[in-house]
């Protein structure tokens, strides 16, 4: 007989909690989960629903060159002569993008920036706009808002300008364009990223285009995608992935007080029993392995039951066709799952401490005394 | 040479806002082999004293050298070892766990050893037969006599093969004819060499042990005839 044996047959023996332990975290845990693949699997149908609402997609560009010109005009003798470096035209290459990669903005580490609006490509950058003397030379950054006329006067936070207040701003040529504003940024904060915003769903179908379209530089390219770019700040869907993630980090709490109550209830009634593995030769740390068993072998198994059955429930709600916008083959099962298994296991841990150190720690004479 | 030296043992429990003194400056020693029945007035300390010897219940004054080791100086982890090793408990109330059958329970010390799982049956399996239990391995304590289950627990007791028994009334809730075949076999393990101590009430077990502990409030006179 070895400590497993007799932390498995506690766990049978005390069937009744044992059970409650076990299907109340099981079900918890599946609701969470369950939450999170509902709110996983609606994101890109929501995306695709609301015509507003764009991804932002970067490319990260490895020691690319660009040969950037200006209307025409090559833009600066230095940065000209790095650009045309650039193994393919970046002009003629985004103008020639399909509809749904529209170009948001370009910009360069330490070059310039170009900003691409409708199929006009407007550089921006180590220049000067109309009015500012040519020797005090900016960079600018180009964000193309959705609602500019209505943000008017309000303050917003932009990538990598940091809270921008909408007003005044110039375009390259000294006036307010419809959408897109201008600001100068500071000389630290450089760019060295493409973005764009796109209506594709995932990485992978940017990238297929991409390769499509440029065979022979797409090593140079690297494509990440992000929908919690402050760009997303006001959608809808930024909105319901907050509160979902707001029910689930309410959810924790309980869970956390739940393994706890768990844990105490498990040893609940048992001073005896320990006390007689104390006098019989078992050490502290005897009777904390034998707990923490226990724990971990309740807790993991439901842990798991919980995720198992989350993945069923989760075709059963896409085939009820209760939530329209829900379609299972947009989730990463096999990552939530597992980044939810460890989350869940990390609790367990943390709150099986207290009941095992409590078991543990029993004087086994005072319990022998109180329990007569 | 004495197996067991108690000098100048004290044991003070908290009493309120002071302290109640259990034992005042014990100091025995015990020889191996011997046989001794604690006697004495309720609540003069006797479960105090076995606990102690028991290594479970530190003194708050003075050493006890078990076969010359200050057991209290070791540290919770060693003292474990001894106990496992040194030490038999039986207690009045047996304190079998309900839900583990006679030959689990007798096994429990046993799950923490070295012994591969067949060892610690063979041996569990020997010290049941041993007690007279070879025909009940699988019984739960609660379908057992009062009588089989004290034999279960002193099973339980010697199955690490220990050099001391500590017993607590261990006849204490038995009839007096159970009572004398515990008694008995307790016997023949000290006529093995185990040294017995055991905490009695019953005079009809004195017929049985070779020397008497008096405890008296919180102090021991030694006798070396029941009184
Ligand atoms: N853990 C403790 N905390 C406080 N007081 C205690 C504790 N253990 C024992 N005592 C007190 O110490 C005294 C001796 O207790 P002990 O259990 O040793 O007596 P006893 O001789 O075994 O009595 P009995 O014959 O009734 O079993 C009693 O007054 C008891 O109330
Ligand atoms: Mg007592």
């Amino acid at each position: 007989m070895g400590l497993t044996f007799l932390a498995l047959k506690n766990i049978f023996i005390q069937k009744e909690k044992s059970l409650a332990f076990f299907l109340t975290i099981s079900i918890s845990i599946s609701i969470i989960l369950l939450l999170l693949f509902i709110s996983f699997g609606m994101r890109n149908n929501l995306k695709k629903g609301y015509g507003e609402i764009e991804a932002v997609y970067t490319l990260k560009m490895n020691r690319l060159k660009l040969n950037m010109t200006y209307r025409g005009v090559p833009v600066g003798q230095q940065e000209v002569r790095k650009l045309q470096e650039l193994p393919f035209d970046v002009v003629e290459y985004f103008k020639s993008l399909p509809e749904e990669l529209k170009l948001l903005s370009l910009s360069f580490r330490n070059v310039s920036r170009i900003s691409f609006n409708g199929d006009e490509i407007i550089a921006v950058g180590n220049f000067s706009p109309a009015g500012i003397p040519r020797d005090e030379q900016f960079f600018f950054a180009g964000y193309k808002l959705k609602n500019f006329q209505g943000l008017k006067g309000t303050t917003v936070n932009l990538p990598g300008l940091g809270n921008v207040r909408i007003e005044n701003f110039l375009n390259e040529t000294g006036t307010e364009k419809d959408n897109i504003i201008y600001y100068p940024i500071k000389e630290s904060q450089k760019f060295d990223i493409i973005r764009f915003t796109s209506r594709l769903t995932s990485t992978q179908d940017i990238k297929k285009i991409l390769t499509a379209k440029l065979p022979n530089y797409l090593s140079l390219l690297e494509i990440s995608g992000t929908s919690k770019e402050n760009d997303l700040r006001f959608s809808f869907y930024d909105e319901l992935i907050n509160y979902f993630a707001y029910i689930i980090l309410l959810m924790i709490i309980p869970i956390l007080l739940l393994f706890n109550v768990f844990g105490f209830s498990i040893i609940r009634g048992r001073e005896k029993d320990f006390a007689i593995l104390r006098v019989v030769g078992f050490k502290k740390k005897d009777i904390a392995r034998l707990v923490f068993i226990e724990l971990a072998f309740i807790g993991i198994t439901s842990i798991f039951a919980g995720i198992l059955f989350s993945i069923p429930m989760a075709f059963l709600i896409q085939s009820i066709g209760i939530l329209p916008d829900f379609t299972i083959a947009d989730i990463e099962i096999p990552l939530i799952s597992s980044i939810s298994f460890i989350t869940a296991l990390v609790i367990l841990l943390l709150s099986g401490l207290a009941p095992i150190s409590r078991a543990s720690g029993l004087d086994p004479v005072a319990a022998f005394r109180t329990i007569n | 040479m004495s197996l067991i030296k108690l000098l100048e043992i004290e044991k003070n429990y908290p009493d309120g806002l002071g302290e109640f003194k259990a034992l005042k400056k014990v100091s025995v020693s015990i020889d191996s082999g011997e046989f001794i029945a604690i006697t004495g007035p309720s609540g003069s300390g006797k479960s105090t004293l076995l606990t102690i010897l028991g290594v479970l219940n530190p003194p708050s004054k003075g050493q006890i050298y078990i076969d010359d080791i200050d057991v209290y100086s070791l540290s919770g982890d060693r003292q474990a070892d001894f106990r496992q090793t040194y030490i038999g408990f039986v207690f009045q109330d047996l304190h079998l766990v309900p839900y583990l059958t006679a030959l689990e329970n007798v096994l429990l010390p046993l799950a923490i050893s070295l012994y591969p799982g067949k060892e610690q049956k063979k041996m569990a399996k020997e010290v049941l037969n041993r007690v007279g239990l070879g025909d009940k391995y699988h019984r739960l304590p609660g379908k057992l006599s009062g009588g089989e289950k004290s034999r279960v627990a002193i099973a339980r007791a010697i199955v690490n093969k220990p050099r001391i028994i500590l017993a607590d009334e261990p006849t204490g809730s038995l009839d007096s004819g159970t009572g004398n075949e515990i008694m008995k076999l307790f016997q023949s393990l000290n006529n093995e060499g185990i040294t017995v101590i055991l905490v009695t009430h019953n005079n009809e077990n004195k017929k049985y042990v070779k020397k008497n502990f008096l405890v008296r409030d919180g102090l021991i006179e030694v006798n070396q005839k029941w009184v």
